[in-house]
């Protein structure tokens, strides 16, 4: 397993927010998290990161990525994972991009990061590599060039160059594609996926379109408000969702099952929950269109059939 | 051709701030280029003391002599290298300091911050020209310590200013991204928040050059900073301040000059300010 978590738990000032997260990724494989704002997707990704902010803190049984313990690991060990074994790309491309230096200045430093003892010049041509790597044309020009001169797409490709420079056996992309317009988006993703199956990468898709992890993801787990409510085999998750807020997820895509275009979009009613407050039973209820008396009882994981890896979080 | 017209127009404020710029070039290739090209001495003592000026480039004191008979516009063009050579040390030292300290402060955050920002409180809360003098009172008189009390005295704008510019730059995506790929937070203070802080230096350098000459040319009309015969413009205020009724120009002129210098540097700031400052930019 490139990366194996238990029992994730992460506390905003004290109060829990993301609860009992267990997953893993294993190595090539790509795994989708999708989920509403606010449930805590991207505050997992920064745990993994070691990038939490102040005052929010993570605690687990077992949080381990590329054979580190990332509950044990040194600031030194966190630099060296973070820049090496661990890349993270950002969902908005143009603000992941310092705006006053050019591109050659921020992706040679990216290369020479990971190759230490390199050249300037052997740096540059690296960048060049990756640059025609990740498919933008006129490299050389390209390189001259400050953030607010290229596009989003480009952006999000230059990202992109900069995380696998240091050929990452994981990339956590967090809503790569989020700021993007839609052809756009088929392309990155495209992109993601041919770098994937040339480097054998693992990968993290966060995003709340579930018809983007239905794309690019092997295994898709759905968060609602701080916990995992349902995961396994993409095709069979969207195909047959058994979680009530996955089959609203599902049933919320437009043009799915057949819908007329245009007609009235399905939606969940109701809005999520703080992810920070404290819900007797299920965290779903308020919102469910199902409950009865067993709703009360906090739900579990469980397996929805018997020799399968899928779960859901509800008794249904 | 093209390209060092644009050169130079890049380089030019705009607006007022070129007519600033002009002033400060020209004061530049006055005092650094004169003493080269004329015959000037600002020390030598003539015979005849106190002469008017003759307003007439060709004839000998331009601007008359002084009430040692010394030529008032070599004592003027050497005061201008000397402001001007003065106002330069003691930016670059209070920038240098001034913007380390501030990226400690904004970038490391916690008890680094509050110990800087605590003593730059302190610098700040008590009047600059008073504090000035104390500092040279502490030190002993003279030029140097003059030098060194202003330049102290003129590291706190530095300091809030990229302390506040480096807290911003803190919160934005690149940072986090360059921490996610590895970069320590010296990397990041160097590489992602230091570049960010340069349009605001610039904009603080240019008025921080003004206090400069105004604070040292105050010690100097005190006694405090450049002794005598120095010529030095504080100090030929001060040489001049018994004349000022029965010849009020030796304390106009140098008076003139500091009026000059101080302004054009505020217009060149304000205009760098206007063009540099991303929270006054024009849409």
């Amino acid at each position: 397993m490139i990366l194996s978590v238990k029992n994730l738990c992460i506390a905003i000032d004290g109060k829990p927010a993301v609860r009992d997260l267990t997953f893993s990724v294993a190595a090539g494989e790509v795994l989708g998290v999708v989920g509403e704002s606010g449930c805590g997707k991207s505050m997992v990704n920064m745990a993994l990161m070691g990038l939490l902010p102040d005052g929010v803190s993570a605690s687990a049984e077992r949080m381990e990525a590329c054979g580190i313990d990332l509950l044990r690991a040194r600031s030194r060990d966190w630099r060296a994972l973070r820049g090496g074994n661990m890349a993270m790309i950002f969902q908005n491309p143009m603000s992941a991009l310092n705006p006053c230096l050019t591109i050659e200045r921020q992706l040679t430093e990216s290369v020479l990061h990971t190759h230490g003892g390199m050249s300037r010049a052997s740096a540059r041509a690296e960048a060049l590599r990756l640059l025609d790597r990740v498919g933008i044309a006129h490299a050389s020009a390209r390189l001259k060039s400050y953030p607010h001169e290229l596009s989003g797409g480009m952006a999000q490709r230059i990202m992109i160059a900069m995380a696998v420079a240091s050929a990452p056996q994981l990339l956590i992309a967090d809503e790569p594609t989020t700021a993007l317009d839609v052809t756009v988006q088929a392309q990155i993703l495209q992109l993601l996926e041919e770098i994937r199956q040339d480097t054998g990468m693992a990968m993290m898709m966060v995003s709340h379109d579930i018809g983007v992890i239905e794309q690019c993801a092997h295994r898709v787990q759905v968060m609602y408000s701080g916990q995992i409510v349902e995961s396994g085999n993409v095709g069979e998750v969207i195909a047959s969702p058994r979680h009530p807020y996955t089959r609203g997820l599902v049933a919320a895509q437009p043009g799915r099952n057949g819908q007329r275009p245009k007609s009235r979009l399905t939606t969940i009613d109701g809005s999520v929950i703080p992810i920070t407050e404290e819900v007797e039973g299920c965290r779903f209820r308020s919102r469910c269109s199902r409950t009865d008396h067993h709703c009360v009882q906090p739900p579990t994981m469980q397996r929805t059939e018997a020799n399968s890896h899928r779960e859901s979080r509800c008794h249904w | 051709m093209q390209t060092s017209i644009t050169a130079v127009h890049r380089l030019m404020p705009g607006g007022w701030g070129n007519i600033g710029f002009f002033a400060l070039v020209t004061m530049v290739l006055l005092g650094f280029l004169a003493p080269l090209l004329l015959d000037l001495s600002p020390y030598r003592i003539g015979a005849e003391l106190l002469v008017p000026p003759s307003w007439n480039p060709l004839s000998a004191p331009i601007l008359g002599t002084d009430d040692l008979g010394r030529d008032m516009f070599a004592r003027l063009v050497y005061g201008a290298r000397c402001s001007l050579g003065i106002g330069f040390v003691v930016v670059a030292v209070s920038l240098v300091v001034g913007v380390g300290l501030g990226l400690l402060a904004g970038v490391y955050g916690g008890w680094l911050d509050a110990v800087i920002m605590r003593l730059v409180d302190l610098l700040m809360c008590l009047p600059s020209i008073l504090l000035a003098i104390v500092i040279v009172a502490v030190l002993g008189s003279g030029l140097v310590n003059a030098v060194v009390a202003v330049t102290i005295i003129g590291i706190p704008r530095f300091v809030r200013v990229v302390r506040s510019v480096a807290i911003q730059e803190m919160q934005k995506t690149y940072v986090m991204a360059a921490f996610a790929s590895g970069s320590s937070r010296f990397r990041v203070l160097w590489s992602e928040v230091l570049p960010n802080c340069v349009p605001p230096v610039i904009v603080q350098a240019a008025l921080g050059f003004s206090d400069a000459i105004l604070e040292i040319a105050a010690l100097g009309f005190l006694g405090l900073g450049a002794k005598p015969p120095v010529a030095e413009w504080g100090a030929m205020l001060a040489d001049a301040r018994p004349f000022i009724e029965s010849h009020p120009l030796l304390v106009v002129m140098p008076g003139v000059c500091i009026l000059i210098t101080v302004l054009s540097f505020n217009l060149v700031g304000d205009a760098l300010r206007d063009r540099l400052d991303p929270k006054l930019a024009r849409l």
